[in-house]
């Protein structure tokens, strides 16, 4: 180990410690959302479940799948605008980052100005 | 029944893939041209894992990357990660109020894109105004 | 090994290919490795961020999104892809509060330029509603040695405190540093570099040898 090595990892101990000595609260706080992410897992899994069930019933699961596809297929076609990349690489290379303008005290300022 | 609507199912699978305009599936990394590679450098760990509608939307706009002067390809790329970790609707947002903003008097436009520069936008060493 | 996690002795993507159908991660191993994590991602994200309740919702953010886009991964590969994620995250937190401050700075009548810390209506809400009023970090830590090295570490910029937190403290090697910071391996290293001379001095200049 190098003499920076050593030096970092003096000061990483002192890191430790202070994680170690965290107070209850942040502790029990970070707990609970390590749960809840951790219980999300479960319904990304529930989602297999359903698919067995529409194999069981099968007529259901044709007509079904017939309706979404054909009303898809209606919805895509009838009135999306077609996606034009100009707007994009002007966002992309302007004065503004992209992800100024997407802020919404900006968006409820400029629908304040608005003439409409 | 259960034998019969197997079949069937993968026809009309097979029938919406070619109704939809778009395939259901984007060029992998690997599969891209060198200059599309050059355009999305920063994003190269990322690109395989970005939604195939994404990828299809930035092949388009990288088809305008060489045209860009090599200042406008540097903030392009300081630009190009944080978009894509933008959600669809902050990107819409950000479409629209670019927009928006154009209609505004040509004088607050470059008050605001001076106002920018001189605050939030100020470090030289980001000019994309993220990392 | 501080925090000791299994890894591959192969390319981990050639690695995932054979044996990705026996390996995917537990519940219990996902919550295993958020344990032996959270606390580190929490202080990383708080270095930065300065401000606790910004750095819970960050953490929190990061573990629903490793779950979300990775539990179908194997084990070992959880603490990089997190730490790309978590990098990540802190980063949305930190620009976005940037902006915020910019536009309500813009669109507010009454524009207090010398006002540093200009909340915008939602964060005084959010403050409002939550019940834990944590002492400020600094105050908290009785060890002098600490606070100091608290400061000093959230005095650098950005990218070199990311570069030293992922090598020594999540004892990730120089290929998973540049991948979970979006750079080279060899700015990692020059990262890394500056990060420990920037350190060593500021740690100097208060007197304080470790």
């Amino acid at each position: 180990m190098t003499k920076e090595d050593e030096f970092a990892h003096r000061l990483i101990t002192a890191l430790d410690s202070s994680v170690r000595d965290m107070d209850a609260a942040t502790l029990q706080r970070l707990g609970a959302l390590r749960r809840q992410a951790v219980a999300s897992q479960h319904s990304l899994t529930h989602g297999h479940q359903i698919l067995s069930l529409l194999q069981r019933h099968s007529l259901v699961s044709v007509l079904l799948a017939l309706f979404i596809l054909i009303s898809g297929y209606w919805f895509v076609q009838s009135g999306q605008p077609a996606y034009s990349p100009e707007t994009d690489i002007l966002l992309l290379t302007g004065d503004l980052p992209p992800n100024a303008y997407a802020d919404k005290t900006f968006s409820k300022w400029l629908d304040a100005r608005s003439p409409f | 029944m259960a034998r019969r609507t197997f079949p069937v199912l993968i026809s009309l699978y097979f029938l919406a893939h070619a109704g939809f305009t778009h395939a259901d599936s984007a060029p992998t990394w690997m599969q891209l041209s060198i200059p599309e590679r050059t355009a999305l450098t920063p994003i190269a760990y990322d690109w395989d894992q970005l939604p195939t509608d994404q990828r299809l939307k930035l092949l388009k706009v990288v088809k305008e990357f060489a045209k860009l002067t090599p200042t406008q390809q540097q903030i392009f790329y300081a630009r190009l990660k944080p978009w894509t970790q933008m959600t669809p609707a902050q990107r819409d947002a950000a479409r629209d109020n670019f927009k928006k903003l154009q209609e505004l008097p040509k004088s607050e436009q470059s008050q605001i894109k001076r106002l920018w520069s001189q605050t939030a936008g100020s470090d030289p060493a980001n000019p994309g105004g993220g990392q | 090994m501080r925090h000791p996690r299994p890894r591959p002795h192969v390319n981990s993507y050639i690695y995932t290919a054979f044996t990705h159908t026996c390996t995917v991660a537990s519940s219990q191993e996902i919550d295993a490795f958020l344990a032996g994590v959270e606390r580190r991602a929490f202080k990383q994200a708080l270095l930065t961020i300065q401000d606790h309740h910004s750095a819970l919702d960050v953490v929190q953010n990061a573990m629903l999104k490793l779950v979300e886009r990775y539990h179908d991964k194997p084990a070992e590969e959880l603490a990089p892809l997190f730490q790309r994620i978590l990098q990540n995250t802190i980063h949305d937190h930190f620009r976005r509060s940037k902006v915020r401050d910019f536009w309500v700075r813009l669109v507010s009548p009454l524009r207090d330029k010398d006002d540093e810390n200009t909340e915008t209506l939602e964060s005084l809400a959010a403050h409002a509603e939550s019940t834990h009023q944590p002492n400020p970090e600094k105050e908290a830590s009785a060890n002098q040695h600490l606070a100091a090295i608290e400061q000093a570490l959230a005095e650098l910029p950005q990218r070199q405190r990311e570069a030293f937190l992922l090598r020594y403290w999540e004892e990730l090697d120089v290929a998973e540093t540049a991948k979970a910071m979006g750079c080279s391996e060899g700015s990692v290293k020059t990262h890394c570099f500056r990060a420990n001379n920037a350190l060593a001095a500021k740690l100097k200049d208060r007197g304080i040898s470790l």
